[in-house]
This record gives structure tokens, C-alpha cells and sequence, in this order.
């Protein structure tokens, strides 16, 4: 039944609910406004994105679950979450939604708002500093495999210099150098 | 005589140059001519996406423009590659402000993006501008209609606005060169390959799920156009036998290797011995 | 005319058994039993067939009763409610009275429900074929009377549903009555400030039919009044009106507006739905019509303190208290009720607040709040003060409906009606308000509704699917309450300035009075019942009267205009013949054997029999036949067996019954002397 107006705050319940002010509307024009994702609103919680997605059932945070709550503005809980980054980037739920939201476009944004606070597995990282020192992913190690099958030893026209040199100064350096 | 700017990035030609070696080669045969691009980078895979947007699309952004010079459509064999190049140049076309952006950064080389070069898939240029007939007159030694399963990979068929590939052409390139195509449950299934840096386990289980739903259904072999998902349906067979303890004996090709034998290739001219599931056995349900 | 038999008149029956598919014949042999009545006395021809209501079927009776020339038809087949009118018109079509029809139920009285024992089921058809067999040799024929139909129409309810009706009637040229119990015609639509899924200004597309209502030639408007009896006569409808005193004379009143600024005298402002007060002389709004001020003599002091202020400070001298209320009569051919709706009272959901919150408002109460010519003027302030606008609303969908223990039906327009709130408040407040919507399931399925709804997530509004516990009051006036939504599966706590509940929806009051009067019966939650639900929307079961609108069941703009139209062509059709064919299937009095005792006047139910004065000064009894509806009470009173319900005539019952009996002991016999088993 309905309290009177004598209490002094909410009334305790069993569960801790999520108060409103941590629902910050804020973050689903911060995500609206990153590439791709203009139809995020058009979300109605069909989870059909989940039934698509072939490890939803090792998320403990559903992909749909994830879509509500950017919309609800459930800012920390998004970006600090091992979902995104558990993330096969397979576009089956981008494929299925019947609302045209970019699902996969979405997450990528959150990844990248994680990944400017620094909220990203040690492993991605890793990846940029191979970026950044070399230049590439896959360096060329057996040259004379190549050479029995009548291939150049040294890939031609791949240019390392260029990537070196402007991943060092975007996002991917700032974290690579953070995490020296 | 078709043109094309070929880009290899990275992985194909550090990890699978039996791939490179075989595409090159039937492409010289089909009558594809293809140049290697210089002076361009690494795509930087989807995970470079995940972590600096702006980053990854200003890398392709000027391996587009860079392509732009020449004017052909740019051809990959590598469906990360392609996909990467194909989003940005989606969202460059699409998006004004994006391209006002890089075209800004790109002013200090002299490039600028204009979209001239449609970035391609090998295997789309192949059904596209070479088509299935003429394929067919080059076929010397057919299969013996041996049952392959197909991995398409995620980055080829996905978005399909941006991709525009419908998830036919394969099984038709397979089809003329005799083998039947075995459909199994699990074909749009994701192999794993972009998890494998954040969870290698889970990326085992989804190669192992692959590699099972395959070979339930009849499948001898596999053929992938990726080296990513070669990699995770492949290499990942010997990890699966200390993992799992399950043994799959199920040999991966690269579509130009089942082709150029079709068309009369030998094996070591394909690489089948740098496949890491020992491939020779296809010889025998060859003709001839 | 009625034939009655002669003595020497032969009996020559024709016997259809119908096989209906399987539904019959799947569990008795029809032909096996068509063929047991070969030699039955009086029957001269019996056959059995597939479908007997079919083209096949009927050809095949019509043929028969020419080349036999049948004195009367007996049909063992399903129930007589689906095809006994058609039976009857072949009958007719081929010089047979059409009351010359005996029916046998062989499906939903037999083989529909012994279907578990075939035996047992051809027994019964038997019994039951032999009863309608000696039932037809006593069945006389029947004739028609017709009675003049008056070419108008009575609507009663002036909401968009009654005007719609009155519009198309009136065009065809009918004389509409148009009577509406509150001062102005409009409805709940004229409360609106926009509609739907279009966001057109509901006043501007509504003033227009308001207008053509006041004028044309064909519509009389009884605004401000009451329909308190309405009587059968013959084909037509007495109905007696109440024209309640508005106290202003129509005339003379120039809408100035001096007597609502001086009144000192307030009371519940019905048109707002109750958000403020208003003065006991006003106008509900600007376009009203009739456009005149009207006084509530209610809440007005001049009968209690003599207050005379309004009359005084009238410059036209409009203003008299010494107004009685009219009653008048009319006749009319038809009947319309588009009553319309009501919300359900707050009172009724204490765990919203029952109505004590003050920041809790229905959703109608919203509307007026969003209307331009409303206590607020547009803008979205918060009670109970009006001051400030909220900075965040919530809009709680399914206030009591869907729910066992209030209304368990859907109100069918309240998802679309917050989703226009919610539209309609994002733009005039567009950074300003935060708007979130808490919902059941949303049900956008008219026209164009899902693409609204669309447009309304875009624009930014939190949808969270669950449902809120008990509402709490803070310190502040904000209502707070918890709420799982089901979307991120998290328990939420939240906090709002203003509640807008979209609130279950029941039929106006007095529509149960009205339905009575009209001898329409009622559906759940006591709207009124339309003929049959797939079939026949706006018909009743009373003839002659037709339903419209909100007042049959909750409904949006679109159906209820699209009611209004059927019923005024239902309505139309009933009138426009200039008469009503009356079966005299009915009771009749034989005078001569009739002794005045009355007591039939006493039971009959429908008031069609009285007593009545003859040259001999002796009283006997007289049944109008269009008020008889044949329900045979009177007959079964009557100590002399003067009163007979023709077509069902004590006589006529005996001999069904006599049939069935001695069938049945002949079944009995036959399978006593085979020795155990019937064939």
C-alpha cells in the first residue's frame, strides 16, 4: 500500500534498485550521435538481437539487454562490462533487427567510448602496440615458403610507415602509451 | 580483361601464401589482371574498429584514395580486409562529414578519397566479371562430387547494405568445379576468429561447434575464403585435439586451391602441403 | 390469414432427411431412416440428402412440394436458427405457407451429442423425426401484417459516433432527433486538443460536422436533455424527452461572457474532468454548440441566497431563473444509442493513490491540460498549484484494464493516446521534459499507428516494459515507485514530478438504464450488446434499435465514425421502406370463448395484452400483436383456452409430444419382439 508523507526517504526494499538519478539521459544522445548508430531509438525490445546471436547465452547481459540499457542511460554498466568486449562482431543481430538499429555499428561505439576510459582487455592493447611498432598484424617470419610458390619474400606495396606513424596518434597510441 | 588493384593485407601473405600463390595464379588463367597496390597499410582488423574509430578509418580511408589514383576497384582475399575497406568506403560515401574530415587528413600525403574504387572480394570479382560459364569451359579435372561444406565468414555476407553478397555465389563457384555442396545447420555461424585476442576458449568452442555441425552432415572438406577463419577452422583442429580430445580430420582449402586444381593446377603450385590439415587426400576424388 | 384444416383435408407430408456432411450423417444412416417414414401415415414422399440448405437441396424440396403437392414440409437437420428462415422462403417461393414448416434438430439435439452411441442416436432422430412429422399435420398457415414506419430517426448521443449518424441520416434526407444530455454536442473527441495518429487538431476537423449539425435543415438538436421512456408503437418508438432549463435563452445570449466573470458561485467542472473548478454559469468551450452559456443549477446560489448577479450584468436580458424544464414527445421509426464512454474512476486504484495524489492525473485530465482552450492554456504545469512545468512525467499504460479484479478488457486506444501525450508534450517542451512510458504491451494496430509509434521512440522517450508498485508520495509532492523493466532486466527506482495514468474505460453512466429502456441487453462491463459479435456490430437484439460507438465497446476515432456510418445505413434501411413486416406467429384472442378474467394481462411480460370494453359491456382481452413477442404465457394461463399462440397452439404442442411417446414405445416393441438388438 501507498506510504503517507511523514517517511524521510525511499522505502527499503529487498532488492537494490537502480534510483533514477543514475539514469542518465545523456548517454543514448552521446551513443546517437557516434557513426551508424542514428536508429538506436527505434529499439522496441523485441530481443530478437538475442536470439540471433550465437554466445548470447554466455553473456550474462543479454545483447538486448545491453540495446535497453544505453536507452534507459545506464552509462557505468555499459562501458565497464566484459560483454562488449566478448564480442564476435558477426552482424547476425544487425542482420535480424526489425527496427533497422545497427546493432554491431552500436557496440562498436561502446567499445570505443570504453576504450577512451581506458576500459579495455590488456590483449586489444596489444594488438594497437604491434600497430604502432611494426606496423602491421602479421609480419612475414617463413619467406621461404613464399619463395617455393614463386612469391615475392617481402609482401609488395604494403607500407608500414604510414600506420606507425598515424595510429601513434590517434586513441590507439594514447593507450598503448598509457599502458607502458 | 578485367582490372584490378589487388590488396593483400597482412595475414594472407605472412600466414597463407598458398593462398596468395593459388589466387594469383587462376586469376592469370581467368583472364583477371591484377596488380599489387603500393604504398598501402594494414587494414587493422575489426578489433582496431573496436578500439580507435577514428584511427581505423583514416588507415583505410587512405588505402581507398590511394587506389582512387589508379582508378580500378580494389580486389582482397581476405574477408576482414574486406569488410574494413568496404565499411569505410560505406561510410565515406555516406557520410559527408566523415569525408570532409579525412579527406582533410589525407590533403598532406596528395590523396584524396573519391570513391572510384569499389572495394571488392576476390571470390565476388570471380562470380561477377569472370561468371560461372567461362569458369566452367577452364575445368580440366573435376571433382568427383565429394561433399564440401562452406564457410562463408561473417565479414563477407555482413551488413548485407553495406556488403551487398548474396550467400549463393559460393555454392555455385563450388559447384562447377564438381564437388557437391554439403549444407549443414550451422553455416552462418560466426568461427570465432575476432574473440580468439579476449577469450581464446570460447573461440575453440565455436571452431569446434563448426568443425562438428560440418562433418555431421557429410562434409569432407571445408573451403573458406579468409585467412582469420582458416586459421580458427584449421590450425585450431590440432588445438582442438588437446582441448577437446576430439580429432575432426577435416582438411581446409581455399577456394582457389580447389579450383586451380579443377583447372588442371598441380599441388604443390596450389600449396597443399602448407595446409595444416594435411589436404592431399582431395587429390584422390579428382578425375585424371 | 389463417386456413384452418378441414376434416377431410389429407395429410400429404414430405420427410427431408439432411445428412449435413458428416455432421449427421457420420453417426446415424439418413438414408436408413428417410426410408423408415416410406409408409407412414400422411406422408407421401421421403428422401434424404448431403447438404439440404444447399442449391441441390432446395431445388430438391421445391420440386417436391409441386410434384406432390405437399401440405407441409418436415426437415430433420441441424438447428432451426440457422436455416429455418430460408426452409420458410422456399416453402413460400413454391405456394406453401411458409409456417407449414416442421424442423427436427437431428444435429445440436441429437447426433452432435450422442456421437458416442450410434444406436442410441438413430433412435432419437426417429423419435424426434416422428414427432415433427405429427406436429406438421397440425400446423395452419400464417400471414403477415404490415405496419407504417415513421421516416425518422432518433440518436441518442451527440459524441462523434451520434454525430456521424446524424449527419448520413440527415443527408438521405431521414429527420434525425439528435438528443444529448450535456450542453454542448462534441463528446469526449471536442476535449482533444489532437488526434491520432495524424496529430490533426481535433477541433478543426470536429467544428465543421458541429456546425453542419446546427444547421441543417433535417437535424433537430435537443441539447441539454434526457430521454426518460421510450414505448412501442405498432412499427414506430414514442419516446418521451426531457429538455432540461439552461436558464439562458438561446436567442438572445451574445456569448459576452459578463455573467461568467461576475458569478460568484463554482462547481465541478465536468468538461475538464474534474481539474478545477468552474463557475455555475459558463460555456465549456469556445466552439460549443449550441454556442450559448448555460447555468447549473446545481451549483448556482440564486434558489438558495437569491443571487440574481448573471441576470443582472446581462446585456441582453438572456438570463431567466423562472425556466421550467420541457417534456416533449416524438415518434420515430429507429432508434440509434451512441452513449460513449467514461474513464474509470481514480478512486478505484488506491495503489496509485486513489485520487489523493495530487500529481497524479489521468490521462483525460492530461488531454485538457495540453488543450489550448483548457484550464492551463496549453501549457503542462503541475497541480495542484499550476505554477511550474514538471521536469520529468511518467505515463503508467493499463490503469485497470486488463486486469481480473477491475476491467479485464483492453480499452483498445490507450497505448496510442499516451504515445500522443508523449508526442505532443516532446515538442512543446523539447529539452525541457523527460518523459518516460511504462507499459504492459503496446497495441499500435490501426492505420498507421506503428509508424507513430516509431516516431515517438525517436523523439526520445524512455519505454520501460513492467509494471509499478505502490506509488509513493515524497516530501516534495514527486510520486516515486519501483518498477522491473523487463528490457536490461533490472529493478528500477523512480522518481517523477507528474503521473499521467491512461485509465481503464467503462460505458457513461446511465447507459444501463438506457439499454433497459431500449430492451438492449448488455456485454461485460455493461456495454451495450450488439446482435452477434463478427457479424452484426451495430444491430441489436431489439428491432429498430441499432448501437454505435464507444457505448458497444471501447474504440478509436476511425471506428467509431465507421459505426456511426453503419448504423445510420442500418438505421436508414429499417425506415426507408416505410414499413415493418410483422409475423403473426404471435398470440390471438377468440373472443367468444374469452370470460375477461385478465389474468393474461397479468403475466404478459412485454404489456401487449389489456383489457378492453366491448358493445356488450363486457371486458375481454386484446393482444397487439406488434408488442407480442409469442413467449406463450398467456396461453398457458388461460382457463378457456380462448388465447392461442398460433404456431405453437396447445394442440400443436399435444401432438409433438403424443408423437414422440408413441414412437418411442413402437421402437420399444420392435426391438422386443427381434429379440435384443434394433436393426
Amino acid at each position: 500500500m501507498t506510504e503517507t508523507r511523514d517517511q524521510k526517504g525511499p522505502p527499503e526494499v529487498l532488492i537494490d534498485p537502480i534510483d533514477i538519478s543514475k539514469l542518465d539521459p545523456g548517454f543514448r544522445k552521446e551513443i546517437q550521435s557516434m557513426p551508424n548508430a542514428e536508429d538506436l531509438s527505434a529499439c522496441f525490445a523485441c530481443s530478437t538481437c538475442t536470439a540471433a546471436c550465437p554466445i548470447a547465452n554466455i553473456w550474462d547481459i543479454k545483447p538486448h539487454q545491453l540495446i535497453r540499457m544505453i536507452l534507459l542511460g545506464m552509462r557505468e554498466r555499459v562501458i565497464s562490462s566484459k560483454e562488449i568486449w566478448l564480442y564476435l562482431t558477426c552482424f547476425e543481430c544487425q542482420e535480424r533487427c526489425p527496427q533497422k538499429v545497427r546493432v554491431t555499428d552500436i557496440f562498436f561505439d561502446c567499445k570505443n567510448l570504453a576504450a577512451e576510459e581506458g576500459r579495455i582487455p590488456d590483449t586489444i592493447i596489444a594488438l594497437g602496440r604491434e600497430l604502432i611498432e611494426k606496423g602491421q598484424l602479421y609480419i612475414v617470419t617463413a619467406d621461404w615458403e613464399r619463395e617455393d610458390l614463386n612469391l615475392e619474400p617481402e609482401v609488395p606495396g604494403l607500407s608500414t610507415e604510414y600506420v606507425k606513424k598515424k595510429l601513434s596518434e590517434t586513441r590507439t597510441g594514447r593507450l598503448v602509451k598509457g599502458g607502458d | 580483361m578485367p582490372s584490378y588493384s589487388l590488396y593483400m593485407g597482412c595475414s594472407v601473405p605472412a600466414n597463407y601464401p598458398n593462398y596468395e600463390a593459388s589466387m594469383n595464379l587462376i586469376a592469370g588463367r581467368l583472364g583477371m589482371q591484377m596488380e599489387y597496390l603500393t604504398d598501402v597499410a594494414c587494414c587493422g582488423s575489426p578489433n582496431l574498429r573496436a578500439m580507435d574509430y577514428w584511427g581505423w578509418v583514416v588507415v583505410n580511408a587512405r588505402t581507398l584514395a590511394v587506389a582512387d589514383r589508379i582508378g580500378h576497384d580494389i580486389v582482397t582475399p581476405c574477408n576482414g580486409c574486406f569488410g574494413s575497406l568496404k565499411d569505410v568506403y560505406h561510410l565515406l560515401k555516406h557520410d559527408s562529414k566523415y569525408r570532409d574530415r579525412v579527406n582533410d587528413e589525407l590533403k598532406q600525403d596528395h590523396l584524396e578519397f573519391k570513391g572510384i574504387s569499389r572495394p571488392r572480394h576476390f571470390i565476388e570479382a570471380l562470380y561477377t566479371d569472370v561468371t560461372i560459364d567461362v569458369i566452367r569451359k577452364q575445368i580440366t579435372r573435376p571433382l568427383d562430387g565429394v561433399g564440401i561444406a562452406i564457410h562463408y565468414g561473417c565479414h563477407l555476407l555482413r551488413p548485407t547494405d553495406v556488403t551487398e553478397i548474396t550467400p549463393t555465389i559460393l555454392d555455385e563457384l563450388v559447384e562447377v568445379t564438381g564437388a557437391q555442396v554439403v549444407e549443414y545447420p550451422l553455416w552462418k555461424q560466426c568461427c570465432g576468429a575476432t574473440v580468439l585476442p579476449v577469450d581464446e576458449d570460447l573461440a575453440i568452442r565455436l571452431a569446434r561447434d563448426k568443425l562438428k555441425s560440418m562433418k555431421e552432415s557429410g562434409a569432407v572438406f571445408a573451403v573458406v575464403v579468409c585467412p582469420a577463419c582458416c586459421n580458427q577452422l584449421d590450425l585450431q583442429q590440432l588445438g582442438l585435439k588437446e582441448s577437446y580430445g576430439e580429432e575432426f580430420n577435416l582438411p581446409v582449402l581455399f577456394y582457389p586451391q580447389i579450383l586451380g586444381l579443377a583447372m588442371g593446377l598441380d599441388a604443390s603450385e596450389v600449396g597443399l602441403e602448407m595446409n595444416r590439415v594435411p589436404a592431399g587426400p582431395l587429390l584422390q576424388h579428382m578425375s585424371g | 390469414m389463417t386456413k384452418k384444416k378441414k376434416k377431410n383435408d389429407e395429410d400429404r407430408i414430405g420427410v427431408f432427411i439432411c445428412s449435413c456432411g458428416t455432421n449427421i450423417g457420420g453417426v446415424i444412416n439418413v438414408r436408413k431412416l428417410a426410408r423408415e417414414f416410406k409408409d407412414y401415415p400422411g406422408v407421401v414422399f421421403t428422401t434424404s440428402n448431403m447438404f439440404t440448405c444447399s442449391k441441390d437441396g432446395q431445388d430438391t424440396i421445391a420440386k417436391q412440394i409441386k410434384e406432390h403437392n405437399l401440405t407441409g414440409v418436415v426437415i430433420g437437420a441441424c438447428t432451426p436458427k440457422l436455416h429455418e428462415q430460408l426452409f420458410r422462403e422456399i416453402l413460400e417461393e413454391n405456394g406453401l405457407n411458409p409456417f407449414r414448416l416442421a424442423q427436427a434438430n437431428l444435429r445440436e439435439h441429437d447426433t452432435w451429442i450422442h456421437g458416442d452411441d450410434p444406436e442410441g442416436a438413430y433412435k432419437v432422430a426417429y423419435d424426434l423425426v416422428v414427432a415433427a412429422i405429427e406436429r406438421a399435420k397440425k400446423l395452419e398457415d400464417i400471414g403477415f401484417e404490415e405496419y407504417p414506419v415513421e421516416k425518422s430517426v432518433l440518436v441518442i448521443g451527440a459524441g462523434i459516433a451520434g454525430i456521424q449518424s446524424a449527419l448520413d441520416l440527415a443527408d438521405k434526407d431521414i429527420k434525425v432527433h439528435l438528443v444529448e444530455k450535456y450542453t454542448s454536442i462534441g463528446g469526449y473527441m471536442a476535449r482533444l486538443e489532437k488526434t491520432f495518429p495524424t496529430l490533426d487538431c481535433s477541433m478543426c476537423i470536429l467544428s465543421p460536422k458541429l456546425s453542419a449539425i446546427e444547421r441543417h435543415k433535417n437535424i433537430e438538436l435537443l441539447s441539454y436533455s434526457e430521454v426518460l421512456e421510450v414505448e412501442r408503437d405498432f412499427g414506430n418508438f414514442r419516446v418521451h424527452i426531457k429538455k432540461h432549463p439552461r436558464y439562458v435563452d438561446i436567442e438572445k445570449c451574445i456569448n459576452c461572457g459578463a455573467c461568467e466573470r461576475n458569478c460568484p458561485a463554482t462547481g465541478y467542472d465536468e468538461w475538464n474532468l474534474g481539474l478545477e473548478e468552474r463557475k455555475a454559469i459558463y460555456k465549456p468551450f469556445p466552439q460549443a454548440v449550441p454556442g450559448v452559456f448555460f447555468l447549473d443549477r446545481e451549483s448556482c446560489t440564486h434558489w438558495t441566497d437569491g443571487c440574481i448577479i448573471c441576470s443582472e450584468k446581462c446585456p441582453s436580458k438572456a438570463i431567466s431563473y423562472d425556466v421550467e424544464a420541457e417534456e416533449t414527445e416524438i415518434t420515430v421509426g429507429a432508434i440509434i444509442a451512441a452513449t460513449g464512454f467514461k474513464e474509470m474512476d481514480i478512486e478505484e486504484l488506491p495503489e496509485y493513490g486513489g485520487g489523493r495524489f495530487d500529481r497524479v492525473l489521468t490521462a483525460g485530465q492530461y488531454g485538457r491540460l495540453l488543450s489550448l482552450v483548457g484550464p492551463t492554456e496549453g501549457k503542462i504545469l503541475m497541480p495542484p498549484k499550476f505554477e511550474e512545468p514538471p521536469k520529468r512525467i511518467a505515463y503508467i499504460n493499463c490503469a485497470g484494464s486488463r486486469d481480473e479484479n477491475r476491467r479485464p478488457w483492453c480499452c483498445n486506444f490507450g497505448c496510442m493516446y499516451t504515445l500522443r501525450h508523449a508526442e505532443m508534450t516532446h515538442r512543446l517542451y523539447p529539452d525541457e521534459v523527460e518523459q518516460w512510458i511504462i507499459y504492459h504491451e503496446l497495441r499500435a494496430g490501426g492505420k498507421e499507428y506503428e509508424q507513430f509509434y516509431r516516431r515517438v521512440r525517436e523523439s526520445g522517450v524512455r519505454f520501460v516494459r513492467g509494471f509499478p508498485s505502490d506509488m509513493t508520495e515524497e516530501k516534495d509532492g514527486s510520486i516515486s515507485f519501483s518498477v522491473f523493466d523487463q528490457g536490461t532486466g533490472s529493478l528500477l527506482r523512480l522518481n517523477f514530478d507528474l503521473v499521467v495514468l491512461t485509465m481503464a474505460i467503462d460505458p457513461s453512466p446511465g447507459a444501463a438504464h438506457l439499454a433497459h429502456m431500449l430492451g438492449v441487453d448488455r456485454s461485460e462491463g455493461g456495454f451495450m450488446k450488439e446482435l452477434h459479435p463478427k457479424l452484426e456490430p451495430v444491430n441489436t437484439k431489439s428491432k429498430g434499435v441499432f448501437i454505435a460507438g464507444t457505448c458497444q465497446s471501447p474504440k478509436d476515432i476511425p471506428a467509431s465514425v465507421a459505426d456511426g456510418k453503419a448504423a445510420a445505413s442500418a438505421a436508414a434501411s429499417h425506415v426507408l421502406k416505410g414499413k415493418v413486416r410483422v409475423q403473426m406467429d404471435k398470440a390471438v384472442v377468440d373472443e367468444s370463448l374469452c370470460i375477461g378474467c385478465g389474468l393474461c394481462e397479468k403475466v404478459c411480460p412485454f404489456t401487449a395484452i389489456s383489457m378492453v370494453v366491448r358493445d356488450d359491456e363486457k371486458e375481454r382481452a386484446e393482444i397487439s400483436s406488434i408488442l407480442c413477442t409469442g413467449c406463450g404465457k398467456c396461453q398457458v394461463v388461460c382457463p378457456t383456452g380462448a388465447i392461442m399462440r398460433k404456431h405453437f397452439t396447445t394442440e400443436q404442442i399435444e401432438a409433438e409430444i403424443l408423437g414422440l411417446i408413441s414412437a418411442h414405445r413402437r421402437q420399444e416393441q420392435a426391438e422386443k419382439t427381434s429379440g435384443g438388438t434394433s436393426t
